[in-house]
């Protein structure tokens, strides 16, 4: 009834106000690409819900303040992060694995491995192929330790923060999900000569520690003492985890492939989708070993956590070093990760360590393998385990988990 | 060793990237473009600091939190704000676009934002989230933290404001001839001569 043109006053004034919007406000035509992408990425380099967790400072820290906004500056969060693994420039790009037989070899049949330590890691395959199927909520239960330097230099000592975690995943329709950190919380100077220093620092509340960012070092403070769980729901809707760059569904968890080339070829696809250009025979291998890896602790099915234990095993680089202990004293095979990573603590290297008697997933830690001044001179020495996050317990339950009255959410 | 938990970083980065351009404008229409950037740049931070709480839609939620960064900044450097805010007047009046415009569309434009440039800030605020930022009135209460009621009443007494300022606009505008005067605005800044 009326032609486009609208005159003011006509009752459609929100359109003709709409009309009137500037160009310098249209959003189409106001971003600047280039800013927009800087940014992106120097917010998701910085870890989400204001906590540091692995990989860098490795893994999850549990309550954390940061100090001022140098301390934003944490890290990569392999748990939220999607390109974890390369972010930091690796420290060695070994030529040759020397233990490795099967950086030379196609991945694929995962039969022909000539080093005991595959065999027992495909004999973690096959009884892991027996695992128990199927329930309402996939619970797993983890101990953390993570080690760091604090004070001044001249004086600098260990302190150590130790924590439980639950994580109760809910499959069904309608189940949500929850991870509770940080119980039985507490950072303390690491042995008797750190208590001794930290007190002639005048044992100070809060510490501060130098963790690795993506360039540089930032400072974040670390109260002592205990410190509260927090309880964070882990699931969007019905996705539960996440594979490479996506999340997914328990549907989709329990349609992934379950021989080891198809279960490959997919993570392979996850791998190009997530890091695109990014390159590096090494730098692959962990993406893929540390996917494999996580994938085994899921509720996936029994055949795709062996087809995972395979992936694993034929992987370039990917270092298996036979028997030895995990951090709580558990016999299993080590699995390590091909590259080492520079950190404030010095070279550092991740293992694995696997169960082959039962196709567990023992423990993940990370290992000094060359230690900087800094650690030294508080005590810590190439071999020292820096982070760990041992798994105590990974089971279906048929009930959510509680959460603790003073856990903060 | 667990498995991953769903990667916020991919709902994030769907949220960035569906609602950046809308954040931006919002924060550009407060601040100006330079200091838009970085209020959108910081509300994106929060966002993502809070990734596993986002509500659904994200949009309303966001521009409450670059709202709330602007109110910061306000009081924070109130110098600061006061250059921003202006920058931000000249492009809400159309400072930028009016010249090489068809002239009965620069008229209709001129007109509806002189037109808003005379209402009271609240006013001006409601309408432009409605008109410009695309929200509905729902959202748009989110945004301004009242309720839905609230917002459609006085959404309806802004709206009532506006259409007399707009007969007054368009009636001054065919009185007199000059199409390009002063805005009646009390504003910083209105269209250049």
């Amino acid at each position: 009834m009326k032609n486009t043109r609208k005159r003011p006053g006509r009752p459609d004034v929100m359109k003709v106000l709409a009309d009137a919007r500037p160009d310098a406000l249209d959003p189409s035509l106001l971003v600047d690409p280039a800013r927009q992408r800087e940014d992106l990425a120097r917010i998701v380099d910085e870890a989400p819900d204001g906590r540091v967790t692995r990989f860098l400072a490795p893994r999850r820290r549990s309550g954390f303040r940061p100090l001022g906004a140098v301390a934003l500056a944490a890290v990569a969060a392999s748990a939220v992060a999607v390109t974890t693994l390369d972010w930091r420039e690796p420290a060695d790009r070994p030529a040759a694995q020397p233990r490795s037989s099967a950086a030379t070899e196609r991945p694929g049949a995962g039969e022909d491995v000539h080093v005991d330590g595959h065999l027992e890691l495909l004999s973690a395959a096959e009884q892991a192929e027996n695992s128990p199927d199927q329930g309402t909520y996939w619970q797993t239960t983890t101990r953390s330790e993570n080690v760091d330097v604090a004070g001044e230099k001249g004086h600098l000592f260990a302190v150590r923060s130790t924590s439980a975690s639950e994580w109760s995943v809910g499959v069904r329709p309608g189940t949500g999900s929850l991870m509770v950190s940080g119980l039985d919380s507490l950072t303390e100077p690491r042995t008797a000569a750190d208590k001794a220093r930290w007190r002639a620092a005048g044992s100070p509340g809060t510490v501060r520690v130098e963790v690795a960012k993506k360039a540089g070092t930032g400072v974040i403070g670390y109260p002592m003492g205990t410190g509260r769980p927090m309880v964070m729901k882990t699931n969007i809707n019905d996705k539960i985890y996440a594979v490479g760059p996506r999340n997914v569904s328990y549907k989709d968890l329990r349609a992934l492939p379950s021989t080891s080339g198809e279960l490959r070829r997919y993570l392979e696809r996850a791998y190009a989708a997530d890091n695109g250009a990014e390159s590096g025979t090494s730098g692959r291998s962990a993406w893929m070993l540390r996917q494999a890896a996580d994938l085994v602790t899921m509720p996936v099915k029994p055949g795709v956590r062996a087809a995972a234990y395979r992936v694993m095993a034929d992987l370039p680089g990917v270092r298996v070093i036979g028997r030895v202990s995990d951090p709580l004293g558990r016999e299993g095979v080590g699995v390590e990760f091909p590259v080492a990573y520079p950190t404030p603590l010095g070279t550092t290297r991740e293992r694995l360590v696997v169960d082959p008697s039962t196709g567990a997933m023992l423990s993940d830690q990370v290992v000094l393998v060359k230690a900087s001044a800094r650690a030294k001179e508080a005590g810590l020495d190439a071999g020292t385990t820096v982070n760990y996050e041992a798994t105590t317990r990974m089971s279906w339950g048929e009930h959510q988990i509680t959460v603790p009255k003073n856990a903060r959410s | 060793m667990r498995g991953r938990r769903v990667t916020h970083a991919q709902r994030f980065r769907d949220v960035y990237e569906e609602c950046y351009p809308r954040v931006l404008a919002y924060a550009t229409s407060l601040v100006g473009r330079q200091m838009g950037e970085d209020i959108t740049s910081e509300t994106f931070t929060v966002a993502w600091q809070r990734v596993g709480s986002i509500p659904r839609p994200p949009l309303p939620w966001l521009l409450g939190v670059a709202r709330n960064l602007v109110r910061e900044l306000r009081r924070r450097d109130a110098h600061q704000y006061l250059l921003a805010a202006e920058e931000a007047q000249r492009i809400s009046s159309g400072a930028r676009t009016d010249v090489g415009d068809i002239a009965a569309e620069v008229t209709d434009r001129h007109n509806a934002l002189h037109a808003l440039a005379s209402l009271p800030e609240a006013d001006r605020e409601l309408l432009t989230l409605i008109a410009w930022h695309g929200l509905s009135a729902r959202e748009a209460a989110q945004v301004l933290g009242c309720t839905t009621a609230t917002l459609t009443v006085r959404l309806y007494r802004a709206r009532r404001r506006l259409e007399k300022a707009l007969e007054t606009a368009s009636a001054s505008r065919t009185a007199s001839t000059s199409p390009v005067e002063a805005p009646h605005t009390t504003r910083h800044e209105g269209a250049p001569a």
